[in-house]
């Protein structure tokens, strides 16, 4: 088991998984169960647990996991939109990446949240506004991820393409762009997981629904149970999220070598 | 081990014999591809290296052309060049009389890395080509069982790249270029990353594939042994810069059997080329 890079069972793999939540879970209740940390602070799973089934019932969270969900949906699907082919572009002709790529080296070091007085001066408090922080934010880090995914194709398969009489628009269509996909499946992987970080800063400052609006409700009436059920919906969804593009991906994927 | 007549049965060459349509019909000496001075320098701000200069080849039709050399000697660019893939910084190369300004498909290449789509099926792969080229789906189909025969592949049809060897990789990829009917069949040490079983089972697979349909080939390698098997012309060539040494037709019979590496012609074409190379 110690060997380095050693195999081990699926099973022994998930089991260990297993137990480390159930650690970090054991802990929790150890802290909270003798008081060794104030409840304010650190609320007992129960109370948590009871507040999630108290707000699934009254109906207040549900409505907030929808709303944060459909953000992110249309967030990521704008930018993929726009970003892939985009993204190609770069990749693919050097011209292209001269015009695209430094722009997108500036754009993404600016801190996403700077952008949200701006993007409330452009667009609002609405919909629109939460829409577009996630699109910028994700945009230009997704265009030079997918230009990466690009560059990563090996130059003999698209001249092995050449060489059996292939266009230049077939070798994008027909090569370039079947053999990166899979490579785009894991980038869009990475992205949904900073959606869901630039969402909750846009809901925390400017927004009256939602998750992250949610969490910061809870923290005006010191309601750490509601914090703490806030932060785990979004850590379990976007795990869902996850494991479910995982598992997509190996089955649309499944002539990728070396799985 | 394996014997090589079970290998070679393994690899369908009992049926590609059965498959023989005929002697191609007797046609003179005219070239298919030729070098004419080629120079390739790579320059950088600091300094310029000649890696080959006053290059010079011709392979003619139905010829089997083996590319020889010490590492360095730019055998693979010169393949490249041939390709259309990478270009001379002077001199020209032309195929069937026209200047060579790209790739194309009247000269198919099979790499030494695997080049196989991934996520096609071994028979899409072989299909590929005549698909691009507009070719009736009968045809496809047609075409890609003939080859898949050839190389003795049928059972592997629906299967994709990851679920085969290295050996059986290549065998796709030189089936795939095969269906194209290109004029000239370009290998760049295709059998290089094999083991020497497979290696010497590809290479008997190779020539046995040429004596029945004479494509014209320009292959590859570093391995003497393996050039002199499979050529019926060889050019040797020298590094720093890359040129041709010395050009060998090989005074070997047309139906070659592996024994043929321990006959007494064979071992002198060997030594001679190895005291070049040297």
């Amino acid at each position: 088991m110690l060997k380095i890079r050693g195999a081990i069972s699926k099973q022994s793999y998930t089991t260990l998984s297993i137990m480390a939540f159930c650690f970090v879970f054991l802990v929790w209740i150890f802290l909270s169960s003798f008081r060794l940390v104030n409840a304010v602070f650190l609320p007992s799973p129960l109370n948590v647990l009871s507040y999630f089934v108290d707000a699934m019932q009254d109906g207040s969270l549900l409505p907030n996991i929808m709303i944060s969900c459909q953000r992110i949906l249309f967030g990521v699907f704008f930018a993929v939109v726009v970003g892939f082919p985009v993204g190609i572009l770069c990749g693919t002709f050097k011209g292209a990446e001269a015009v695209i790529r430094p722009l997108c080296e500036f754009v993404r070091y600016l801190p996403v949240p700077a952008f949200v007085p701006l993007v409330m001066v452009w667009a609002g408090i609405g919909e629109s506004a939460k829409i577009l922080l996630l699109f910028i934010g994700i945009l230009f880090q997704l265009i030079l991820m997918i230009a990466d995914d690009v560059t990563s194709v090996s130059d003999d398969l698209l001249n092995a393409g050449y060489t059996l009489g292939a266009t230049r628009r077939q070798t994008i269509t027909k090569i370039l762009i079947p053999a990166m996909l899979p490579r785009c499946m894991d980038t869009l992987r990475m992205m949904i997981g900073w959606a869901w970080t630039y969402l909750v800063v846009a809901e925390m400052v400017a927004a009256n629904s939602g998750l992250g609006y949610s969490i910061m409700k809870a923290q005006r009436f010191l309601k750490t149970d509601a914090i703490f059920v806030g932060i785990l919906v979004i850590g379990l969804l976007g795990l869902f999220t996850d494991r479910f593009l995982y598992f997509l991906s190996k089955e649309l994927f499944h002539w990728v070598e070396g799985k | 081990m394996v014997s090589f007549s079970t290998l070679s049965n393994a690899l369908g060459l009992n049926r590609l014999a059965e498959l023989n349509v005929g002697s191609v019909e007797a046609v003179g000496p005219s070239s298919v591809l030729q070098v004419n001075n080629v120079e390739k320098i790579y320059s950088s701000r600091r300094s310029k290296t000649v890696a080959m200069q006053d290059c010079n080849m011709e392979i003619n039709k139905n010829e089997f052309v083996c590319i020889i050399g010490p590492s360095g000697c730019g055998k693979s660019t010169l393949l490249r060049m041939l390709a259309g893939i990478d270009f001379p910084t002077a001199g020209q190369i032309f195929a069937n009389g026209r200047l060579v300004t790209g790739p194309g498909s009247d000269r198919g290449m099979v790499f030494q890395t695997y080049t196989l789509f991934p996520w096609m099926t071994v028979e899409e792969n072989i299909k590929f080509g005549p698909k691009l080229l507009g070719k009736h789906s009968d045809v496809q189909n047609t075409v890609a069982n003939e080859y898949l025969k050839a190389v003795g592949l049928e059972k592997f049809a629906k299967s994709y790249p990851k679920e085969l060897s290295g050996g059986m990789k290549q065998r796709v990829a030189i089936a795939r270029a095969l269906a194209n009917h290109p004029d000239v069949l370009l290998m760049d040490e295709p059998f290089g990353a094999l083991d020497p079983q497979t290696k010497s089972a590809m290479q008997l697979l190779m020539r046995q594939i040429w004596q029945i349909r004479h494509t014209t080939v320009v292959f590859v390698t570093h391995d003497i042994e393996e050039a002199v098997f499979l050529a019926t012309k060889i050019y040797v060539m020298k590094a720093h810069p890359g040129m041709v040494k010395k050009e060998i037709i090989v005074p070997l019979p047309e139906q070659r059997t592996l024994d043929l590496k321990d006959n007494l012609e064979f071992i002198k074409v060997r030594r001679q080329i190895n005291r070049l190379i040297e």
